[in-house]
């Protein structure tokens, strides 16, 4: 097979007719994360994009709490 | 059909609930929609008996035990009432309605005080509305 | 024969229970060579989402889900894991009970956002954009994130097998855990693993293991407030150690490092609500009424780790 042939096989179609490779999740680091590449019509990359997929809202739940217990709560942001 | 509300009242067996049963011989009403849970003692009441009345759609829940000094098991009502000071304020901070869950001391021989006290828990339920958490939080 | 397989997911966590499971150290060796690990994201393998659901149903006998379920991409990969696994276990307290980052659901999903990127002095965001779950990029480019939702352990989505808790289970938990389940020696389904016994039971510091009465508390203290003693019990001083109503797995170390036990365990065998039962419990050990309003945060104490599986569950709106 021609790598053209493969990238058809594994692209879908991504907005306006660009076909899209996603790459999910990304792996080997302590997060969630995915990569979007979007091919042109000769395969080509267009363009690509990082996203975080993942939302936590310490900032907001902390508030309140006495803050001797922040740094063991915080720690929970990354256990790694 | 209008909304009536369903109360629960955890009754300790030695006093309120006597007091409840007072209140029938001497024939002073209160409202039909309480639903009395009689408990050897209020220092038996759980945090989790109230949460799983209210989860399990009571608009209300009511605590009555001896006064201080006359628990029959000498401490529970202690007991009680640390626990409920405690549970209320969680669930204060948590978006509940204070008056919806409270609690008081009632003695055997306060009859009328049982049939006034529940027309007053009724009246103020009945303000408050029905229990946003029927059918469960989620 | 084949090995058993091994599949491993993180969801709404923070990677400590991976940690706790790489920390067993020399016992890895012997669990690697076990076990085949078939599915470990994000941290460890580079297998993708596409492989895992291309795999066939009840193909993996083991999956190990932490974190608790936060965003659609977590639910849909729970549902995933449990056509593909024969058992699911939800490891650690996140996805046995909510977490720490259960505490989310003291707030709406717009609180949230807008408190961190909107609403802080140290924030540059003019235009007060939030994250979508679409989103087209120069009119050509169509992006997509997961469906942020309040915060669920795993037993809220799935059906669960057993519990492992801990925040993170500490490792020789961990390696018990893993003997177990090698073994085939396992509670019934649905239970925690976990030998049983009140962080109290194993605490050095616990008086009734030395013959003498638990005192009632007569004070309440922070974590800040004096220095509590030597070898005296943590809860009698005043520093409100949840260890009564908490699995001691961990051989109670916080109590050791002097640190009041806040409750990662996860409840003793029995309480299905534990912050509930902790709440009662605390309350019973002080010595008068007047001290409960001295506790100063009540809300963050005992559902640290539990607000998703403890009622009310969440805030509710008012």
């Amino acid at each position: 097979m021609s790598l053209i042939d493969i990238i058809k096989k594994i692209t879908q179609k991504g907005g306006k007719g660009m076909k899209k490779i996603e790459i999910n999740p990304m792996t080997r680091l302590e997060g969630h994360g995915k990569i979007t590449i979007f091919l042109d019509e000769q395969g080509n990359v267009d363009n690509a994009f990082m996203q975080v997929v993942e939302f936590m809202g310490y900032e907001k739940f902390l508030i309140g709490m006495p803050i001797e217990e922040v740094p063991r709560t915080v720690s929970t942001i990354c256990g790694v | 059909m209008a909304w009536e509300p369903r109360l629960i009242v955890i009754a300790c067996h030695w006093c309120t609930y006597a007091g409840a049963d007072l209140a029938g011989s001497l024939r002073y009403s209160y409202p039909p929609t309480v639903h009395i849970v009689r408990v050897p003692c209020s220092g038996r009441v759980e945090p989790e008996f109230i949460a799983e009345a209210l989860k399990r759609g009571a608009d209300g829940v009511f605590v009555g035990g001896c006064h201080f000094g006359d628990c029959h098991y000498k401490e529970g009502n202690y007991k009680a009432i640390r626990r409920f000071k405690l549970l209320k304020r969680v669930l204060t901070d948590l978006g509940v309605e204070p008056d919806r869950v409270q609690l008081e001391w009632i003695s055997g021989s306060e009859g009328k005080k049982f049939a006034e006290s529940m027309t007053a828990f009724d009246a103020r339920i009945r303000e408050l509305g029905p229990n946003p958490m029927k059918g469960g939080a989620q | 024969m084949s090995k058993p397989k091994l599949a491993y997911y993180l969801a709404g966590g923070c990677g400590g229970c991976d940690i706790a499971v790489v920390d067993i150290s020399e016992m890895l060796v012997d669990v690697a060579l076990a076990v085949d690990i078939v599915f470990w994201a994000p941290t460890v393998a580079d297998v993708k989402y596409k492989d895992l659901e291309a795999m066939p149903d009840g193909s993996i006998d083991v999956g190990l889900f932490t974190g608790n379920v936060r965003n659609s991409e977590h639910e849909h990969i729970a549902k995933v894991l449990r056509n593909k696994c024969k058992v699911l276990i939800a490891f650690g307290i996140c996805a046995a009970c909510g977490g720490i980052k259960g505490l989310v659901n003291l707030h709406t999903t717009d609180e949230l956002l807008d408190k961190a990127y909107v609403n802080t002095f140290s924030t540059d965001n003019p235009n007060k954009e939030l994250p979508q779950t679409t989103c087209v990029v120069d009119g050509k480019y169509e992006l997509t994130l997961p469906t942020l939702m309040y915060a669920r352990p795993l037993d809220e989505v799935v059906k669960v097998d057993y519990y492992i808790g801990g925040c993170p289970p500490h490792y020789e938990h961990v390696k018990a855990a893993f003997t177990a389940l090698l073994s085939g020696q396992l509670p019934p389904p649905g239970s925690w693993i976990t030998m049983g016994k009140a962080v109290c039971e194993v605490c050095d510091r616990n008086p009734v293991l030395k013959g003498k009465p638990k005192k009632l508390a007569t004070e309440v203290k922070r974590t800040i407030d004096g220095a509590p003693s030597e070898d005296g019990c943590l809860l009698e001083e005043g520093y409100l150690c949840l260890g009564p109503v908490t699995q001691g797995d961990c051989g109670a170390k916080c109590p050791a490092a002097n640190i009041p036990c806040r409750g990662c365990g996860g409840p003793i065998p029995g309480v299905k609500d534990y912050s509930l039962r902790a709440i009662s419990a605390i309350a019973s050990m002080l010595d008068n009424e007047e001290l409960v309003d001295q506790i100063p945060d009540p809300v963050h104490l005992f559902y640290r780790y539990t607000l998703p599986s403890s009622f009310p569950y969440k805030r509710l709106k008012g």
